[in-house]
């Protein structure tokens, strides 16, 4: 057993416990547990942060999508990054649970496929054009951008809910659980803003890295087309808050469209093969 | 007789006479020098708010001391005994701490849970430990029970949700804006809900920026008080894109607030979230604007039936509650057992060194053993004959089982007579 895996496996571990605490402060047998599972999470994503590290010493390159398991584990981590850091100060209960939950099934699927796949030399061996840092550059914020929708999409499912347990009037349970409106609104937009600049920056490092590798732009690859129309999506939804001042229930249902937009095209680039494909 | 409580309080006591025997702090000062001075109570706290008026002692007497309180509540209130001795409780003994510990647990408020009374209660215990009129038995006894009061409210739900209708709008408010720092709220009408509702939100934070009336007179009252703006009935709409929560509460017959006015107001605040709160009987907000987006519209009814909720919650909380007060209880009385046996067993220590310090002291006369061998041989004996008893007290103090130990170890040991405890 590597000491990769270990380290991987610690980090799955680590978002396991974090959800299970999280569960048990929801109903209300520890009152405190998801103060324990904030600090779970933490843990997770210090040994996520370890496996990066780790990862990059033993190979000399810093290339987090060379297989399907070091993809999964690179998403959670800026998941948590974006959660723990740059949301830190927004963090809450319910968010926790459902952020936790995610991040544990993704670093299952991590566990399950690791050592699937082609190594990391193998893969820069066949395709060195992929050492370039302009090919890593473009990785780095795309993922970071995705993390950023998914942060958004969560905070737009919660703000729902609590929207309508509010119409309702005779909310459950899970309603006292939630954070104000307001405080999820900002998890809605604030991801949102910094995501789509993420994005429209990864897509021009994609355009110039694609050229200087392919000698063109892959303007028809499947992934390239979902990726304007994803952007698209997002420039709109920004241009209708800043300019249009649209908030609250409009917004939410907006970031859940442009997100669903984003799952749809990932599913159905994943059996189109490109150029643009590479686990 | 040890400890005991003697008081009035909401569920029995009608409000005239808990005002006619309320203390305020002079006469709370007054209380208690004469419980200390007059009335030679050993110790004494006095407990007075608008719900209840308690009196808390320790008394070395036989019988319940309670000629001597009414002589004090004479002395003080000058309130004869018959106006209000039909409505006095009395507990002594173990009902006594049962009573305080659901008191600092709020079990025993109007509105179960609320955490007024803990802050009360410690108010009184500085007020009589300033006064010297607490000791080591009432002093720990209330630094248990404020321990307790906080742990019930941390530990369980009791106090969760608010249950006054102008708190339940605070709480939904602060549920759609996050803590409330510049919220502006505008009210129409100057009815004692609405006063109470807008008093409500500008102690937590809100800023009351509108007063809407037909009389600029009876608005000032209320604008005066929390630094608003008087606008006139008619200008009202033009005001709404300004705030944040909008309450109304006039008695006109028909709603005022009508679904495309806000329609329209709402398109103007760019969809920013508008709480109403419609305290008026009939409605004065048309209902069908809280299928709007972003508005959130609570009536009167609403807003009780969130209070019932919240009410019917902490009632399943009391249980827990309950429970931890019966664990103090214990936890209180084994304290008091053990201290209470503290002269036996010191008497029966020194009994037992007595022996053990003739017959070992003789011993080692006769064979010469050294004074440090004799120290350690009477210190492993000594420990080992102590083991047993103090073991069998430890365990009986948690069950109120302490007194036929010691009664057994005066009467088997001829401990010579018993120290009062």
């Amino acid at each position: 057993m590597s000491l990769a895996f270990v380290i991987l496996g610690a980090c799955c571990v680590s978002y396991g416990v974090a959800f299970l605490l999280h569960v048990l402060s929801f109903s209300e047998i520890w009152k405190r547990g998801h103060r324990a599972g904030s600090v779970m999470l933490q843990a997770g994503f210090l040994f996520g942060t370890l496996y990066f590290l780790s990862q990059g010493f033993q190979s000399g390159y810093f290339l987090p999508v060379v297989n399907m398991s070091a993809a999964l584990a690179f998403f959670a981590w800026a998941l948590a990054f974006v959660y723990l850091v740059l949301l830190g100060k927004a963090r809450t209960e319910s968010f926790g649970l459902f952020l936790a939950l995610l991040l544990c099934v993704l670093m299952a699927g991590s566990v399950i496929s690791f050592g699937r796949g082609r190594g990391i030399q193998a893969m820069v061996r066949d395709h060195p054009y992929l050492l370039n840092p302009t090919f890593v550059v473009h990785v780095v914020s795309a993922f970071f951008a995705y993390a950023n929708f998914a942060i958004s999409f969560i905070a737009s499912i919660l703000y729902l809910i609590e929207c309508r347990e509010l119409k309702k009037k005779s909310p459950s349970g899970f309603y006292h659980k939630l954070p104000p409106l307001e405080r999820l609104e900002r998890m809605v937009c604030l991801p949102l803003s910094w995501g789509t600049p993420l994005l429209l920056f990864a897509t021009v490092t994609g355009l110039v890295w694609a050229k200087h590798a392919f000698g063109s732009f892959l303007l028809l690859d499947p992934k390239t087309i979902v990726t304007f129309l994803v952007l698209g999506c997002y420039l709109l939804i920004l241009y209708r808050h800043w300019v249009a001042a649209v908030r609250g229930k409009e917004m939410a249902v907006l970031s859940l469209i442009a997100f669903s937009v984003i799952v749809v095209g990932f599913i159905e680039t994943a059996f189109l093969f490109g150029k643009h494909n590479f686990l | 007789m040890g400890f005991f409580v003697i008081g009035i309080n909401h569920k029995d006591c009608p409000v005239e006479v808990r005002e006619r025997l309320h203390f305020t702090s002079r006469k709370l000062q007054d209380g208690l020098n004469y419980a200390k001075n007059i009335a030679q109570f050993s110790e004494a706290m006095i407990l007075s708010t608008c719900n209840r008026v308690e009196f808390y002692g320790y008394s070395d007497a036989e019988d319940f001391p309670e000629e001597r309180y009414f002589a004090m509540m004479k002395e003080i209130h000058g309130v004869d005994r018959r106006d209000f001795e039909h409505y006095l409780y009395r507990h002594q003994g173990r009902e006594a701490l049962r009573h305080l510990f659901r008191v600092a647990a709020g079990l025993d408020s109007l509105v179960i849970g609320e955490s007024e009374i803990l802050g009360q209660l410690r108010d009184a215990f500085q007020t009589a430990h300033s006064a010297g009129c607490l000791h080591s038995l009432l002093y720990r006894l209330m630094e248990k029970a404020l321990k307790l009061g906080k742990a019930a409210r941390t530990e369980t739900l009791i106090n969760e949700g608010a249950v006054s209708i102008p708190s339940v709008a605070v709480e939904l408010a602060e549920k759609i804006f996050g803590q409330l720092t510049s919220e502006n709220v505008m009210v129409l009408g100057t009815g004692e809900m609405a006063t109470l509702t807008v008093k409500n939100l500008k102690n937590a934070g809100a800023s009351i920026r509108y007063v809407v009336s037909h009389d600029r007179e009876r608005a000032e009252k209320l604008t005066v008080e929390c630094g608003s703006e008087w606008v006139p009935f008619e200008a009202w709409e033009e005001k709404v894109p300004l705030v944040d929560i909008f309450i109304t509460a006039t008695s006109c017959p028909y709603p005022i607030v009508k679904h495309e006015q806000i329609k329209k107001l709402m398109a103007e605040r760019r969809h920013r979230p508008l709480f109403l709160i419609d305290i008026a009987v009939p409605r004065n907000v048309d209902s069908v604007i809280n299928q709007l987006d972003d508005v959130y519209l609570y009536n009167i009814d609403d807003l009780k039936s969130v209070s019932d909720r919240n009410l019917k919650h902490r009632g399943l909380e009391i249980a827990k509650a309950e429970a931890m007060v019966e664990k103090a209880l214990a936890s209180y009385q084994s304290w008091l057992e053990q201290l209470q046996a503290r002269p036996t067993v010191e008497s029966f220590e020194r009994h037992l060194d007595k022996i053990l310090e003739d017959e070992l002291g003789a011993f080692a006369k006769k064979s010469g053993i050294p004074d440090e061998r004799k120290d350690e041989l009477r210190e492993r004996i000594r420990a080992k004959l102590l083991h047993i008893p103090l073991t069998k007290i430890k365990e009986a103090s948690q069950n109120g089982g302490v007194a036929r130990y010691l009664h057994a170890l005066h009467s088997l040991f001829d401990l010579g007579p018993k120290d009062k405890d």
